[in-house]
């Protein structure tokens, strides 16, 4: 085996290993990407879903199909924190529709440690009580539930809301952070970057007409 | 090495070399893709806000403390007042002309900045056909625009409100 013929194999090792390597890293940083961007949509999927179920209750705020069984919609939040919210209206546990009788609607944010099982320890369960229902509940990875309130002038009131404040309230403010449950785990950072994916959603002010007016 | 092999060896390089940037194109792609829509979401949010701000107001100056028994009675030229800003909007044609830019944050809106337009029309409603009205009546049309550099498209969004009042 002539030197010549050494050499070109030796090349043809160092070409091969630099090729192996390269397409190794492209497949580790292409599969890395495709994690991150999966758990983008489901965080935004899971943020969809959950701004979908407010907007509808919070526009129901104070409605009642039997107009008489409501008579006075400024009564109709019942109790406002800057987690909680508790408020009168009509909805119909099977989903047929209102049947004109009053139902209150609870919602709250559980506590971090009710999802220590998750990796994710800022996650908590939004729960959504109907009238004395047990809790409902789904982990979809809010981290943040933030209710502000403000009155006819758009001047904020004071959370918690409490005694004849609660009438004063016209506008409500909801601000939502949705994260991941599981990072992705990126491995371009030593030792390891467990990265989030996040969502914010914001309604700087929704009115419930029903509330305002009827 | 032969010519033969230089030249294969060429072209595989070049295959190899087309295979990654087009893998790189897939994965810048969907990124956009994932960035846009997360855009859209924020975008999405301030216009329906902006809606549901508007919906909570008077149909009409005339109409904040009083009754009006005709459209004869209700705002000319629409627009906010004399004095009046975003906070103090008392009816719903206040919005009309507002135009501002609500700038992003490393916390909410994460950098993003959006742009936001009003305008509000008088309109006729037929069927389902919703047309702008030279003359006053009792319905007004709240259209948004919501753009921002980080995006390509400007979402839009638009809402009719009716004057009504209980006896």
């Amino acid at each position: 085996m002539g030197s010549q013929v050494i050499l070109d194999v030796i090349g043809s090792f160092i070409l091969f290993g630099w090729l192996l390597l390269s397409t190794i890293r492209v497949g580790t940083a292409n599969s890395e990407n495709m994690q991150t961007y999966g758990g983008e949509l489901l965080v935004q999927e899971n943020l969809v879903e959950i701004t979908r179920l407010l907007e509808y209750d919070f526009r129901k705020i104070g409605y009642c199909k039997e107009p008489n069984h409501l008579p006075d919609p400024t009564k109709a939040i019942v109790f406002a924190d800057s987690t909680r919210i508790k408020f009168l209206t009509d909805v119909d546990a099977d989903g047929s529709g209102p049947d004109g009788g009053i139902d209150s609607i609870l919602y709250y944010l559980g506590p971090a440690s009710e999802l220590a099982s998750t990796t994710n320890p800022r996650d908590r369960m939004l729960y959504r009580v109907v009238n004395t229902a047990s809790p409902l509940g789904a982990n979809l990875g809010v981290t943040s539930f933030v209710l502000r309130y403000y009155d006819g002038q758009g001047i904020p009131i004071a959370s918690p809301v409490t005694g004849a404040n609660l009438q004063k309230i016209q506008t409500i403010q909801i601000s939502i952070i949705v994260e991941n449950t599981v990072a992705a785990e990126l491995e371009e950072t030593a030792p390891i970057n467990q990265q989030y994916s996040s969502a914010f959603w914001q309604q700087m002010r929704l009115s419930s007409r029903n509330y305002r007016n009827r | 090495m032969g010519l033969g092999q230089t030249l294969l060896t060429v072209f595989a390089l070049a295959l190899l070399g087309t295979a990654i940037l087009m893998m790189n194109f897939t994965v810048f792609d969907s990124g956009t893709a994932i960035e846009t829509s997360e855009y859209f979401i924020m975008g999405t949010s301030l216009g329906i806000s902006q809606l549901e701000s508007a919906s909570g107001k008077a149909f009409d100056e005339k109409t904040v403390s009083a009754d009006i028994a005709s459209t004869a009675a209700l705002t000319v030229v629409l627009g906010k007042e004399t004095g009046e800003t975003e906070p103090t909007f008392d009816d719903y044609d206040d919005y009309h002309g507002l135009a501002k830019w609500v700038n992003g944050d490393s916390i909410n809106f994460r950098s993003a900045s959006f742009l936001v337009r009003d305008s509000v029309d008088y309109v006729t409603i037929s069927g389902n056909t919703v047309t702008a009205s030279a003359s006053r009546t009792y319905h007004k049309r709240l259209r948004i625009w919501v753009s921002s550099p980080s995006m390509r498209d400007t979402l839009k969004f638009s809402s009719v409100y009716s004057y009504w009042y209980f006896r």
